[in-house]
């Protein structure tokens, strides 16, 4: 796999050199490495620019002079130089070495192939093996711990959980600040990526540096992972190679509760509640829960069950299998085949998933043509139940023995204040469907050894259908208790979303040699983009059969408000120009322009013009005298970048009717003015980046280390924000005040242990560390805060003006002039209704480490990073708060207490005085129960945890089995593996494993730092996995 | 070297192509889904305006986070006037804030934020590009008027001159609040003007109206009423420019026409969806199939509201609530689960008819609405009577008293008033005759026939006038109740170089300008 994977780079390189051929004699021979013979590889004539590749079998034939020298090499092996001598065959091993730094072909934007020596921003690459160290199915949570700059956020922890990437931090208060995702060559999108199975990826490039995005115009203004699939296995022999992997996945923890107190409320033990204010634990034979079907209880002694919501979830399994078949080259066409099915079945019940992928590869130069086409066709079923159960799961008191209700029954539930989670598995559902066709073709053309044109054309067509249910039921046993009724109407809807994206680049490419000196390489292009999107919805309540999930057996159709009937379409233009100048191959300058016409923007304000301009110096290949021993590279990098982006939904500009709530009631329709509305004059908003960089390898690339500074800016900000609500809107979105972004990241790679044998001892350490800060530095002339979320009176995330972004803000006990806690004669708090900032969500700093040791085929490998610092909001902490199972809530005998640092108000002296005697929560079960249900779950800073973690993300071992003991088999080569992902966790005190801070909301909106209890809890697994190459 | 040049001359024009159609090419944001606003006649906004603005009142369960929070003013006004309590037995804390007096800029702000956003359908109405629709506008100026009255008395100063502009001016500057009564007064002569001069060029009201169905008749009856309900609002202020400025407007009513019914609003509520069933009864009643919403269990009567009924055997207290034991049970508003009953009193069967046979919410979906029921029409002239003799010749403060309490007895179909009158006749503060001060007669009985409707008129006539007496709920910080609500977190983030200074406490202690 390694060698097929190297083989491509060749390929790209061989195509870059000019081939012809020089006097002297035929020399022939093979070039191999450690597992046989390799094909191509480039053998070239020393000082002339005559060279061949090897083919399938490793050979190669050259014309060569006696006395000249042959060099053979091979991306990721050191070269290895021949003099000619009289025999006609030469051959050559190569061993594996590092890949020089400067050496490695980055694709950057639009497909555009440099060295990286020659690239004038930073950025990181992950191949393939690292990417599937673990077998993650999940290719985007792959990246996780591997990349500085890069944050990935789970926006979701369902069976198909979702995810945000995000690079070097905020550019947008409420526009997208996700990476662009491009896979081979054309726009796409995480969604597909997370889709995509992580072994056909080839490798990953993630440019973190605006500079090297900004061909990409407003979608790469945040960054770009730049995705490339593999292509054909070299040889003519048709290649095939099956992967498979099993992981079990399980909860990693649940939130620490007290385990003193049980069911009950008031001090009392009771049936039917859903706090655990009851008596404390005496282990006597008590009822749990209501009566079942036959009228008896469940009796068990009252004591608590440590982690019992935990059995409410059953072991996940992950199955993953694939086949590739390939063969070929671009010379002699190629073609990739790949098909690949994974299921999960979730830690829930019945939630489960099903993907299938299908790609199919194919090229071919024939003369002055390259054709190349790409089609994928991923199906996905997702079958998930819709309820936000996690939330009710965990309300239950610790005595209470979860399975036993798995029956199902609400009537016989544990508490009558919310439905049995059982029942909600099997009458609350969601199920999905996800096809996504994806086709590229790319036609090329070459005039002369100068100018080429291409053009790529990309065509993603998606279609999303999507069904829910819930049935209906009748609450029997909750009036009885005199309690809400849980009873529930049953509905319907199904929606299906059809999405047409087209993405086509025209290049025109120019390459020059303008003199001995100097290489110019040059690309002009357009590009045009086209979205097509229509969604329609039908559905409505009560169901006149149950258990028939169609519209016509919906009684109480939906209204037209209610559902949706919609097409959008919104097309975008631009003309480019990208200029890569090199100066002796040490100095290299990068300047792109770009002009775009968007169709969102009023006519005037359509077209945007944005310049970036790069420079590279390689210093070792400049001052060759510095190269030694120690260090033996050293490049530097500079840059500025301004693009422009268009965060404006297509006819957002134009003011819209629409219908009032409930119309047409019976026969007329009426309508309303829209209360959301963008501003008619908007104008794009321009993201300035400026960096600068440096890459060093010493003792021959043992450590390597790349540093980058930058300053991002952002103005003119497109942000909805809130307007007065008197002027008749409640939200305008407009060019509203600016922000900045300041950063450094630091990649450090060691290898102590490096044995130039590729099956001998091998030590790798790469950590990795990123710092960033976003503040806001302008807000519109009035406001100097924009809230972004405010989901309850007592927290919010918000943009405010001179402050880190985004700020969560909410509300605090109310304090003295030395800061401590005001009670009144109760011992209550006072709460201070004004927001106060509760601190900033992002981290101090991410410390990311991978390493791998490797021998005689076995390799063990570990991912794992450090967040420090941040905050984040925990609503499982305010359910624990006012349900009575926080730890906390246990303390004193649930007697009262006195505040720590607490003072009171003396009237006679007009001032405050400590606090030593006033007890909190005193005098009765009652005020204590009332001190933490209307004081400490409404007040936002007790809810607000450290957000520090650190995860131990993955750690694999595999086993190659050594091609001696496979030579007969017809296997080319065979590994095995075990791996485990986020096997440990660690979080400060303060956040008893109440929330994962990563799994934080704002996948639109960037109020990032608030976490519900809509998410499972986290998972960890373990599998094994299987590599075989025919 | 041929087959390049084509090639060469090819690309050549399909580039050129390419930017020669660019503009038409991006000609693709027009909005195919949806009418563009600027072109829909009044006819097809005026019900809407009319159903959206309504919630104001009734408030809304469809409380989606990030929108609009819709509580609405039935429920702050029935539970500041101590009508309402929550059901401790069931939930844990109810109404906290409201009862502890916990008064931030979150509190009730769907009042302000619905309250604007739904005015400011009747002033795109009233601008609206055409001189042919002056019935509707004038329909649109009475309703403004009657709306912005409500957020000047819970809010005081308030942008109005330049409010409602949207993208044009986000951030409207705040009038002074009794200017801005003045200038509602004005609109509602304008509204009685354009309806007087309407002639066969304007369209006519249809059933897009969907409170008096086109009835122009009433609708300068409605006008004329809230033109008196905004000059008693004032009648307390003793200052002579106010006074002259009082006598000189009622002398414009004189021989004018009040509302002899109640106004109400029923588009066509049913049952075959939640959004079109009567919002109260969504809200506060069942959804569709006769499942119970969240509010159902959770609102009971209080304490207060139970002493209020029970004395005197009120004929109307088992249409208002539902009774227990033949009573109403009430719980005192902050006690908690042990002291209070187990079995209080929930809203009645004339404002939440239970659904016939547990399903059939075809009688409650369908009830009209109340926008102001003739009971606050005649307690509303029986106190200009009162204040104003010589300005309402012919009509009987004591009279139309009674015919207020009577209305409301109709209104819940409780049959007649005589004996009930007789009862609290002798009844200080409840009885016309016992009563020292009659004002307080009209607003305990105005808080009584406002029970489960929209008590936020009789909150804000205690604000004016202290009456009736309300207890405060055990739970209460000892700030006592609010005069008014706090400027909500919108325009603190939205407009807040405009919004003015306030405490929490400035709410406790001034009011609008009548209360001050």
């Amino acid at each position: 796999m390694r060698s097929k994977f190297k083989w491509i780079f060749t390929l790209v390189l061989a195509l870059t050199v000019q081939l012809s051929f020089a006097q002297g004699k035929t020399v022939t021979g093979t070039v191999s490495d450690a597992s046989g013979p390799l094909p191509g590889a480039n053998v070239v004539v020393k000082e002339t620019k005559a060279g061949v590749q090897t083919d399938v079998d490793g050979k190669y034939s050259i014309q060569v002079a006696t006395g000249q020298t042959l060099v053979f090499s091979f991306i990721g092996m050191t070269d290895r130089e021949v003099k000619v001598g009289a025999s006609t065959v030469v051959n050559a091993r190569l061993d594996e070495g590092s890949v020089t730094l400067g050496e490695v072909v980055v694709t950057g934007a639009l497909g555009i192939k440099r060295p990286a020596n020659a690239v004038t921003s930073s950025f990181g690459q992950v191949n393939n093996q690292q990417l599937t160290q673990a077998s993650n199915p999940s290719a985007v949570q792959s990246l996780v711990g591997k990349v500085s700059g890069l944050q990935i956020n789970a926006t979701s922890s369902s069976v198909e959980g979702t995810n945000k990437i995000v690079l070097r931090g905020a550019r947008s208060i409420s526009g997208s600040n996700e990476a662009l995702v491009v896979i081979d060559g054309a726009i796409s999108s995480t969604t597909v990526l997370n889709q995509l199975p992580p072994e056909l990826i080839e490798n990953v490039n993630v440019m973190k540096g605006a500079q090297g995005a900004a061909l990409y115009g407003s979608d790469g203004s945040n960054g770009v992972i730049i995705v490339t699939t593999r292509r054909g296995s070299g040889g003519d022999k048709i290649q095939i190679q099956v992967n498979s992997s099993f992981d079990i996945q399980e909860v990693a923890y649940v939130p620490q509760r007290q385990l003193r107190y049980g069911q009950g409320w008031d001090g009392n033990h009771s049936i039917q509640e859903n706090g655990s204010w009851g008596p404390e634990f005496d282990g006597t034979l008590q009822p749990t829960g209501l009566p079942q079907a036959d009228g008896s209880y469940i009796v068990r002694p009252y004591t608590g069950i440590k982690d019992n919501i935990k059995q409410f979830f059953k072991q996940g399994n992950i199955y993953q299998n694939s086949v590739t078949l390939s063969g070929g080259n671009l010379e002699e066409g190629y073609i990739t085949f790949s098909a690949n099915r994974n299921q999960t079945d979730f830690i829930v019940e019945g939630d489960q998933l099903k993907r299938n992928t299908f790609l199919l590869k194919s090229g071919k130069k024939m003369g002055r043509f390259t054709i190349e086409g790409n089609m994928t066709y991923l199906t996905q079923k997702v079958e998930q139940t819709g309820s936000d159960l996690y939330g009710n799961l965990l309300q239950t008191p610790s005595n209470v023995p979860v399975r036993r209700f798995s029956h199902g029954n609400n009537d016989q539930n544990w508490t009558v204040y919310y439905r049995n989670p059982y029942w909600s598995l099997q009458n609350d559902r969601e199920f999905n469907r996800t096809e996504r066709f994806i086709g590229i073709a790319t036609l090329g053309y070459e005039f002369n050894k100068n100018i080429n044109v291409s053009y790529l054309a990309n065509l993603r067509m998606h279609n999303f259908d999507n069904t829910s249910y819930v049935n209906e039921y009748n609450d029997l046993a909750a009036p009885v208790y005199g309690s809400s009724d849980r009873s529930v109407q049953s509905s319907f809807l199904t929606s299906q979303q059809f999405q047409r994206l087209f993405y086509g680049d025209l290049l025109i490419n120019f390459d020059y040699e303008l003199s001995k000196d100097f290489n110019l390489r040059a690309n002009l292009g357009n590009n045009i983009q086209d979205t097509y999107i229509k969604i329609n919805s039908v559905g409505g309540t009560n169901l006149e059969i149950p258990g028939v999930y169609n519209f016509n057996n919906v009684l109480n159709p939906y209204t037209a408000s209610q559902l949706t009937n919609q097409y959008t379409r919104n097309r975008k233009t631009g003309v480019f120009a990208n200029v890569d100048l090199d100066f002796r191959n040490y100095l290299f300058l990068n300047v792109t322009a770009r002009n775009d016409w968007s169709s969102v923007f009023a006519e005037e304000n359509r077209s945007f013009f944005y310049p970036s301009a790069g420079l590279s110096f390689i210093a070792t290949n400049a001052f060759p005298s510095i190269k030694g021993d120690v260090l033996n590279y050293a490049k530097v990098i500079a840059n500025w970048t301004k693009v422009g982006r268009d965060p404006v939904a297509p006819y957002a500009v134009q003011n819209v009717g629409v219908l009032g709530i409930g119309y047409p009631f019976t026969d007329a329709n009426s309508y309303v003015q829209q209360t959301r509305i963008t501003d008619p004059n908007i104008e794009p908003e321009f993201v300035t980046s400026k960096e600068i960089g440096a890459s060093f390898g010493f003792f021959n690339d043992r450590i390597t280390l790349d540093g980058s500074f930058y300053i991002t800016d952002t103005d003119n900000l497109v942000t909805s924000s809130t307007s007065s609500s008197a002027s008749g809107v409640t939200n305008i979105r407009l060019n509203v005040g600016n922000l900045q972004t300041k950063g450094f990241e630091i990649d450090l790679g060691l290898r102590p242990l490096w044995s130039k044998e590729a099956d001998g001892l091998r030590l790798e350490i790469r950590p990795n560390f990123t710092y960033y800060r976003t503040e806001i530095t302008k807000i519109n002339a009035d406001a100097d805060e924009v809230s972004l979320r405010q989901p309850y009176d007592w927290i919010g995330v918000f943009a405010v003006k001179g402050q880190d972004f985004p700020m969560l803000k909410g509300t605090t006990y109310a304090r003295d002039d030395q800061g401590r806690i005001i009670v009144d004669e109760s011992g209550n708090p006072t709460i201070d209704p004004e927001f106060k900032n509760l601190g900033r969500v992002t981290p101090d700093y991410i410390v990311g480490l991978n390493s791998s040791i490797s021998y005689k085929g076995f390799k063990l490998a570990a991912t794992m990073d450090y967040r420090k610092g941040g905050k984040f909001y925990s609503d499982v902490k305010r359910n624990l708060a006012w349900t009575g199972q926080l730890v906390e809530t246990a303390a004193n005998g649930r007697d009262g207490f006195v505040m720590p640092n607490s003072s009171y108000y003396d009237a006679g002296s007009d001032s405050y005085l400590p606090n030593t005697n006033i007890l909190t929560g005193g005098g009765s079960y009652t005020n204590f129960i009332n001190y933490y249900n209307s004081y400490y779950q409404t007040t936002g800073e007790n809810l607000v945890l450290d957000a520090t973690a650190f995860k131990l993300r993955e750690v694999a071992l595999s086993y190659a089995i050594p091609s001696k003991f496979l030579d007969k088999t017809g296997i080319q080569s065979m590994s095995l593996g075990v791996h485990a992902r986020n096997i440990l966790t660690y979080f400060p005190k303060q956040n008893r494993f109440y929330s994962d801070p990563e799994a934080s909301e704002g996948a639109v909106t960037n109020a990032d730092g608030l976490s519900f209890t809509d998410r499972y809890p986290a998972q960890q697994t373990y599998g094994a996995s299987l590599n075989i190459t025919f | 070297m041929k087959m390049k040049r084509n090639i060469v001359l090819s690309l050549t024009a399909v580039l050129a192509t390419l930017f020669a159609g660019c503009n038409d090419y991006l000609d693709v944001n027009d909005n195919p889904n949806s009418p563009e606003y600027g072109r829909i006649p009044p006819n097809l906004s005026l019900s809407a305006a009319q159903t959206q603005s309504f919630r104001i009142i009734t408030g809304d369960s469809r409380n989606v986070e990030g929108g609009i929070n819709t509580n609405g003013l039935i429920q702050l006004g029935n539970i500041m006037t101590n009508t309402w309590a929550g059901n401790v037995n069931s939930f844990t804390n109810p109404y906290s804030d409201e009862f502890r007096g916990n008064i931030t800029s979150s509190f009730y702000s769907g009042v302000w934020d619905w309250g604007y956003v739904s005015i400011a359908n009747f002033q795109k109405i009233i601008e609206y590009n055409s001189e042919d629709f002056d019935n509707h506008k004038a329909i649109a100026m009475v309703l403004k008027s009657f709306y912005m009255q409500y957020i000047v008395d819970l809010y005081g100063d308030v942008p109005y001159t330049e409010a409602f502009q949207g993208g044009n001016d986000s951030t409207p500057a705040y009038d002074d609040d009794k200017q801005i009564y003045r200038d509602l007064a004005d609109q509602l002569d304008q509204a009685v003007a354009l309806i007087e001069s309407a002639d066969g060029s304007d369209a006519a009201v249809g059933g897009e109206d969907e409170m008096f169905s086109g009835d122009m008749q009433q609708w300068m009856r409605f006008a004329n009423t809230i033109k008196l309900r905004l000059l008693i609002r004032q009648s307390d202020l003793t200052d002579a420019e106010t006074v002259a400025y009082i006598n000189g407007q009622l002398d414009t009513l004189v021989g004018a026409e009040y509302l002899n019914t109640a106004v109400t609003i029923n588009p066509g509520y049913n049952n075959t969806n939640s959004a079109r069933q009567n919002p109260f009864y969504n809200t506060y009643g069942y959804g569709i199939t006769g499942v119970a919403a969240g509010n159902r269990n959770l609102v009971t009567a209080s304490e207060h509201a139970a002493d209020a009924l029970n004395p005197v055997a009120d004929p109307r207290r088992g249409r208002i609530w539902v009774l227990q034991g033949g009573v109403v049970v009430g719980i005192e508003q902050g006690d908690d689960a042990e002291g209070a009953p187990n079995n209080p009193s929930s809203i009645g069967p004339a404002f939440i008819p239970v659904p016939v046979g547990g399903t059939n919410t075809s009688v409650g979906s369908a009830m009209d609405g109340y926008v102001m029921t003739l009971a606050e029409v005649k307690f509303l002239l029986s106190e200009a009577a009162l204040k104003y003799p010589s300005k309402f010749p012919g009509m009987d403060a004591k009279a139309l008293w009674e015919q207020g309490v009577q209305a409301s007895f109709d209104q819940l179909e409780a049959g007649s008033a005589t004996t009930y009158l007789e009862t609290v006749s002798t009844l200080d503060g409840f009885g016309w005759d016992a009563s020292a001060n009659k004002v307080e007669a009209i607003m305990t009985q105005k808080w009584i026939a406002l029970m489960n409707g929209n008590e936020a008129e009789s909150w804000i006539d205690y604000n004016r006038t202290g009456f009736p007496e309300t207890p405060l709920p055990l739970t209460n910080n000892g700030v006592g109740r609010p005069k008014r609500l706090m400027y909500p977190v919108s325009e603190y983030v939205g407009n807040s170089a405009n919004v003015p200074q306030q405490t929490a406490a400035d709410v406790f202690s001034t009011g609008p300008f009548w209360a001050q």
